[in-house]
């Protein structure tokens, strides 16, 4: 059996702040600041890890379909969308993949908000500008949200009770 | 047969390794102050280039020795070095400087003062020159502390450098148990607000107001009256920094930008803008309340008042009063109420739809930091605060991005 990974974060966390920690010069302010930040970071990447993979497949699901709505009103318009179009295609052939991990779908993701980007500037100041900024604008709430229940646990949000719990989101 | 790859690999991912080609195009496309065109393209010089590495305080006693030698003739010495904490930006060190002033002609004595200093890249890029000559041009009209000289090109220090006066005062004071919306805002008490407030107003007045006439800021732009040239330029360059650093794209940040291009406001009068305008940037005297020093000047420019009106007033700066319920923009006054201090102090007027459109912008901005700068930063593993911009990576994806959603959504008819 290969190490776990859980294992070996809990390990690394528990031997930082167990042996580490204590041994530091407290009038190294800057070195005590630095590992209490490097425990809370492994602390929130421990917690968040099992939910990776499932969170990169539903943003890359999310910008899909996300891409499609808007290649059907930049078409409607007059525009090429052949480039957003493939980068569709090939998002939902990974999706149906069960081979690709989540470095494969973080770059295709990463490659359709590029061209989601591209297709926004192209349609600008067009008939479905207006249209295409909708829909984004609408369909964001569910990336942001995401994304903001994934960084919980960094303690910045004004309401935390208010979110929802990722593994609802994904 | 599925190929197996980084992120990275997969992207090849022309930011962390950018070629001449791809900065001549990002310096073509985006048009703005010579000044920082400068720094924004030696960060793009240097990315490839190594990561950030300690400087040891032996080390930089030399540095500073070697560069003191430059600018004094008569005897000095250094003493008291030490590494400050604290920011995610600049790198600092305190030492107290024993001399004779900077021309020589002052009995002997000892000078507490700050080297500040840019790391190879940080969550904000921005000139030392810029920031000295503000500085020096504010001296006498609001409290700044005083700054002695700067090393922009790097010839003495690792990093472009500044000296100036460690000020004197508190940032909050020690009975801050503020109720903040977020955790940035600072409490100044019934006590101390009411001063606090009148003399933020009052050096708002003296900087929104500045006789541009009287100073020499030879690295700034002045933008002219009756055009939006000047705002564009600001908003180009963020549309740069965001070409630039991103790891992703976001929808968002493009609509953003194009909005603010469509919709740029002429400028109907020229002020000096901080640029991080909010409490926590100056230091307050616990006493009395008067400000003691105002810090932090790097994102200056010459432009819209309402840039730092909008910043001033966000959420992230405000709190919950004594009574429970009324919120305080910056610490200070409900937003209504800060407008007409403002109006009063200033004269000058606060304009609604300037004000929409600044917090579109500042939000804007906000992200790109975030979102954007803070992740290629710590990507390249070029600053002393990694860790910390990791997390500021995490509240530009998520907060920032949604309160500029949010923002758009009510800016867009």
């Amino acid at each position: 059996m290969i190490p776990e990974i859980d294992t070996q974060l809990a390990a690394v966390m528990k031997s930082l702040a167990d042996n580490v920690l204590p041994a530091l010069d407290p009038s190294n302010a800057l070195a005590g600041e630095q590992i209490q930040l490097c425990l809370a970071t492994l602390g929130l990447i421990r917690g968040n890890l099992p939910l990776h993979h499932a969170y990169l497949r539903r943003d890359l699901a999310a910008h899909a379909e996300l891409a499609a709505i808007i290649s059907t009103l930049a078409e409607s318009s007059g525009f090429a969308t052949d480039f957003l179009c493939a980068e569709i295609v090939q998002a939902e052939a990974q999706l149906a993949d069960p081979t690709q991990g989540p470095a494969e779908n973080e770059a295709q993701s990463r490659r359709l908000k590029t061209a989601i980007a591209a297709l926004v500037n192209a349609t600008r100041n067009s008939i479905a500008a207006r249209a295409i900024a909708t829909v984004i604008l609408a369909a964001e709430a569910q990336t942001t949200l995401r994304a903001r229940a994934w960084c919980a646990g960094m303690g910045f949000e004004p309401a935390p009770q208010l979110l929802p719990a990722l593994s609802d989101l994904l | 047969m599925t190929i197996r790859l980084t992120v990275q690999e997969a992207l090849g991912d022309a930011r962390q390794s950018p070629s001449a080609d791809f900065i001549a195009d990002l310096r073509r496309r985006h048009q703005m102050e010579a000044e920082i065109d400068r720094v924004l393209t030696r960060k793009m010089q240097n990315r490839a280039g190594a990561a950030y590495a300690p400087v040891s305080l032996e080390r930089m006693a030399q540095h500073l020795n070697d560069f003191l030698r430059t600018k004094l003739d008569k005897p000095f010495s250094v003493r008291d070095l030490r590494w400050m904490t604290g920011g995610s930006s600049k790198l600092q060190l305190c030492f107290t400087l024993d001399w004779h002033g900077v021309d020589g002609s002052e009995p002997p004595h000892g000078t507490k003062m700050v080297l500040r200093m840019s790391p190879s890249e940080s969550i904000v890029e921005s000139s030392r020159l810029r920031e000295f000559e503000i500085l020096q041009a504010l001296r006498g009209t609001i409290p700044v502390p005083e700054t002695y000289w700067e090393d922009e090109l790097a010839e003495y220090f690792p990093y472009p450098a500044l000296v100036f006066a460690f000020a004197d005062g508190v940032p909050k004071p020690a009975t801050d148990n503020s109720q903040q919306v977020t955790g940035l805002g600072i409490n100044y008490g019934p006590k101390l607000r009411p001063a606090v407030t009148q003399a933020f107003m009052q050096d708002l007045a003296a900087f929104h107001r500045p006789d541009l006439s009287a100073m020499n800021l030879p690295s700034f732009e002045t933008p002219r009256i009756g055009s939006n040239a000047g705002v564009l330029k600001q908003v180009a360059m963020w549309r740069r920094i965001w070409d630039e650093d991103h790891g992703e794209e976001a929808p968002l940040i493009h609509l953003a930008a194009n909005w603010l291009e469509d919709n740029a406001p002429v400028l109907d009068h020229v002020s000096i803008i901080h640029g991080d305008c909010r409490s926590g940037n100056f230091l307050i005297s616990e006493d009395d309340g008067s400000i003691t020093a105002w810090l932090d000047w790097e994102l200056s420019v010459l432009g819209d008042r309402h840039q730092d009106l909008t910043w001033a007033t966000s959420l992230a700066y405000a709190h919950i009063a004594e009574d429970g319920k009324t919120l305080l923009v910056n610490g200070m006054l409900p937003l209504d109420e800060f407008y007409a201090a403002y109006e009063k102090t200033t004269g000058l007027s606060v304009d609604p739809a300037r004000i929409k459109y600044f917090r579109v912008y500042n939000a804007w901005a906000a992200t790109i930091v975030c979102a954007a700068t803070a992740y290629r930063a710590a990507r390249g593993g070029k600053s002393h605060q990694d860790v910390v911009l990791t997390w500021l990576n995490g509240i530009g994806s998520g907060l920032l991005m949604e309160q500029l959603r949010q923002t758009l959504l009510e800016a867009m008819p």
